[in-house]
């Protein structure tokens, strides 16, 4: 049925992806939320929230402020919150409820950075989409707003985008991304200079580590020719993987993660022998990135379905509890836009 | 560093005039600190046994389900239907619900089915009993409505209210037994220290129902033979008027209080209410002494009360205050109906007591003054030195034992400090 999930739980919202690309670059990032949807932001999907200095804050929305469209009241309330904390930028950041009541967060970021002098964008993000949907939204805002490039992008570092922790924690540390980029890689999300923030195209090349970040880096190409690759490290949480499937040489195997994991994990196994390797996702799939085959899910009863006929699944432990009349072998790979901190 | 927006005791009753549900520090955006979490509507209605939850929303408002319902173990007995774009525009989820109680039905068998709806289908203004209706025809077990809608988090029908009034609303009438009275408002049994139970036999009272120690349905369904519901928690107050009027069961407010005279009172309108005074002098006067030999014992320690505590911030502070103990600040977004009189009493105590918003932006990294103790979760993330203490609704101390239990919680946790975050982690708290 439609929208029906018994088994798997709600994944990270798109508004988690929008706050995990912008929370630590030095902006006011609002959730244009009551409370509850910052909650999962901060409760749940921002590991770096615990003592982190991100601004990251909910516009308190109350049901008279929706009825009655009291936009200017939310306008005041940023405005005193980026006097307070001199940020580079603000951002407003969609919901459900500033989608339903239909708020002009583009309008008021035009009004916003009239009064503070400052950039400020909106995120069309809305609770409905995913995290990677969100995040795709912020980078390609942050590109169009804070992207000029002003520097001989020869000399510049590597861009290395979709590499939040919604992403890769659980597979990689962030210190792991940067060691593998090198020490000046940019990953983008990462605290950032003024000359950087008026200036995030100044990348010599990007590499793309989630689908989340192709939008971006293909609009990076066309506008100012910096090319891009998409990649992801090795990493031991892959190795893990590979050594539990080594006994398995000729079974047909499926691998759930974002597609760009999940492409480098099948890569691996390729290149250890397995033949038949299929990656699945919930998240988006991009068509260029992707081979004949692969498996695009948003409906419950069609994924348990489609697993049935593979004979080892790598996924994260949260999955388990829909694959009840999988007789295949399970294998690990935690991904923490589905289960946070669960298995972490 | 940027100061922390502050005001005092005197500088809020100066405000005229001072209303129930004014803000502190005014309007201003929120910092969901951790710890500034509460039990939340899941987990509050899962506490009905054998009962299943159909929530339907956009993805988003399930998140915390994913993770707080797989470590409190109810991910097994909630469902989620969620809606998409097209789904919001044209209502054709509202179809669908029948179907998707249906299935959960079919898949979890529970005695009974909330449906919760969110801040989407209170805007739509959706109508959930018309909907619950249909869905209770479909699915063929009780079906009853409730918001998870933090839009409506300050009005009167506010979430946390709303889930209380849906799970005590599948209580069919049933015979009354006079020996039973229940409590409305605690999430977790009564503590056994509690001298409640043995307070009550005074009136004749031998069970003390409690929806968080039932075990089953059946459990359940004996809360409606209570002769008398008593509202620990003022959330509660709505439904124990519902079960009034619905069951016919009269109700009393009784304040979880720590002062010891305070407590004195609240035992005596309990008492009135049953027809009976209570004696419980001697379980006051080991309170007091308790309190007594605590404040010799830490003579100069500063315990800085947070908002995210059982019972009320203000009343736990003029408690310390009273037995000489320092209080450096109090956290306080909005003021409650019972916050005014203390308040008043305040004044007279200590005018120039801060109070902070814990939610205010500037608390983030803020200088605040330094206290030995952090008591509530909500001041422990802002104290990091601090012993933190964690006195929140995962336990429901009452009466003079709870000013005992608060106070050996407090040397527990001085002796025996745990860091902060593994208290988060253990609280299961939804922010």
């Amino acid at each position: 049925m439609k929208g029906f999930f018994q088994y798997l739980a709600p994944f990270a919202p798109d508004y988690s992806g929008a706050a995990a690309v912008l929370y630590e670059m030095g902006g006011l990032a609002v959730l244009c939320d009551p409370g509850g949807c910052s909650g999962n932001v901060c409760g749940y999907d921002e590991p770096r929230f615990y003592g982190g200095s991100g601004a990251l804050l909910s516009a308190a929305l109350r049901d008279l402020d929706a009825i009655l469209g009291k936009d200017g009241a939310l306008q005041r309330k940023v405005l005193g919150a980026a006097a307070q904390g001199g940020y580079a930028f603000t951002a407003l950041i969609g919901t459900p409820v500033s989608s339903v009541i239909g708020m002009d967060l583009r309008a008021l970021c035009r009004s916003i950075e009239r009064e503070t002098g400052r950039t400020a964008f909106e995120v069309n993000t809305d609770g409905i989409g995913l995290y990677d949907q969100g995040q795709r939204k912020a980078y390609l805002q942050l590109i169009r707003r804070l992207g000029a490039v002003g520097t001989d992008a020869q000399d510049a570092a590597i861009g290395v985008l979709g590499a939040t922790p919604l992403d890769t924690l659980g597979l990689l540390p962030p210190e792991q991304v940067r060691a593998h980029y090198g020490p000046s890689a940019f990953l983008y999300g990462d605290p950032c200079t003024v000359e950087r923030l008026g200036n995030l195209a100044g990348v010599r090349e990007n590499r793309v580590v989630s689908p989340s970040g192709l939008a971006a880096a293909r609009e990076m190409e066309a506008q100012f020719g910096i090319r891009y690759q998409t990649d992801f490290p090795r990493c031991a949480a892959f190795d893990r993987a590979a050594e539990r499937l080594s006994g398995r040489k000729g079974a047909r195997i499926l691998i759930l993660h974002q597609q760009m994991a999940a492409n480098a994990l099948r890569e691996q196994l390729e290149a250890e022998g397995h033949a038949d390797v299929t990656v699945g996702t919930w998240f988006l799939l991009d068509k260029d990135c992707a081979r004949e085959g692969d498996l695009s899910f948003a409906d419950e009863d069609a994924f348990i379905d489609a697993v049935q006929a593979f004979d080892a699944v790598v996924a994260d432990p949260l999955y388990a509890r829909a694959l009840e009349r999988f007789a295949g072998a399970f294998v690990l790979l935690e991904h923490f836009a589905v289960s946070g901190d669960l298995y972490i | 560093m940027t100061q922390p927006a502050q005001t005092t005791v005197q500088e809020l009753l100066a405000r005229e005039p001072l209303r129930a549900g004014a803000r502190t520090q005014g309007c201003h955006l929120h910092f969901n600190g951790p710890g500034a979490a509460g039990f939340g509507v899941k987990r509050a209605a899962m506490l009905l046994p054998e009962s299943a939850m159909l929530l339907v929303a956009p993805s988003c408002c399930g998140r915390h389900g994913t993770i707080t319902g797989n470590k409190t173990g109810f991910d097994e007995r909630i469902f989620y239907l969620q809606m998409d774009e097209r789904d919001v525009v044209t209502g054709a989820y509202l179809r669908r619900i029948p179907e998707a109680a249906a299935l959960a039905a079919k898949r979890a068998h529970p005695k009974a089915l909330i449906l919760c709806m969110t801040c989407v289908d209170a805007l739509l203004g959706t109508d959930i009993d018309r909907v619950a209706r249909e869905a209770e025809r479909a699915c063929g077990v009780p079906v009853t409505g409730c918001f998870m809608d933090p839009i409506a988090r300050e009005s009167k029908n506010a979430p946390m209210v709303s889930v209380q009034q849906a799970v005590m609303r599948f209580l069919l009438p049933a015979k009354t037994d006079p020996g039973q009275v229940n409590l409305l408002g605690n999430f977790a049994p009564l503590e056994a220290e509690s001298e409640l139970p043995r307070l009550l036999k005074q009136a004749g009272i031998s069970r003390i129902g409690q929806l968080s120690a039932c075990r089953s349905f059946a459990e359940y369904q004996a809360l409606a033979r209570a002769r008398l519901n008593v509202v620990v928690h003022p959330q509660a107050a709505a439904s124990a008027k519902d079960l009034e009027r619905r069951l016919g069961i009269p109700f009393v407010e009784i304040s979880h209080t720590h002062g010891v005279e305070r407590t004195a009172e609240q035992m005596d309108a309990l008492g009135r209410s049953l027809g009976k005074a209570l004696d419980f002098a001697a379980d006051a006067a080991r309170a007091k002494e308790a309190l007594s030999a605590f404040a010799a014992r830490h003579a100069g320690l500063r315990i800085a009360v947070g908002e995210a505590v059982n019972g009320n911030p203000f009343e736990i502070a003029e408690t310390l205050l009273e037995a000489g103990l320092e209080v450096p600040f109090v956290l306080r977004n909005l003021l409650s109906r019972q916050d005014l009189p203390i308040l008043r009493r305040l004044a007279a105590l200590r005018p120039d007591l801060p109070v902070y918003s814990g939610v205010h932006p500037s608390m983030q990294g803020a200088p605040l003054p330094p206290a030995d103790v952090a008591l509530g979760l909500d001041a422990g993330y802002f104290l990091p030195k601090a012993s933190s203490v964690c006195w929140n609704m995962e336990r429901q101390p009452f009466g003079f034992s709870g000013l005992t239990a608060l106070l050996s919680e407090i040397e527990a946790c001085i002796a025996h400090p745990l860091p902060h975050r593994e208290q988060m982690h253990g609280s299961y708290l939804v922010v």
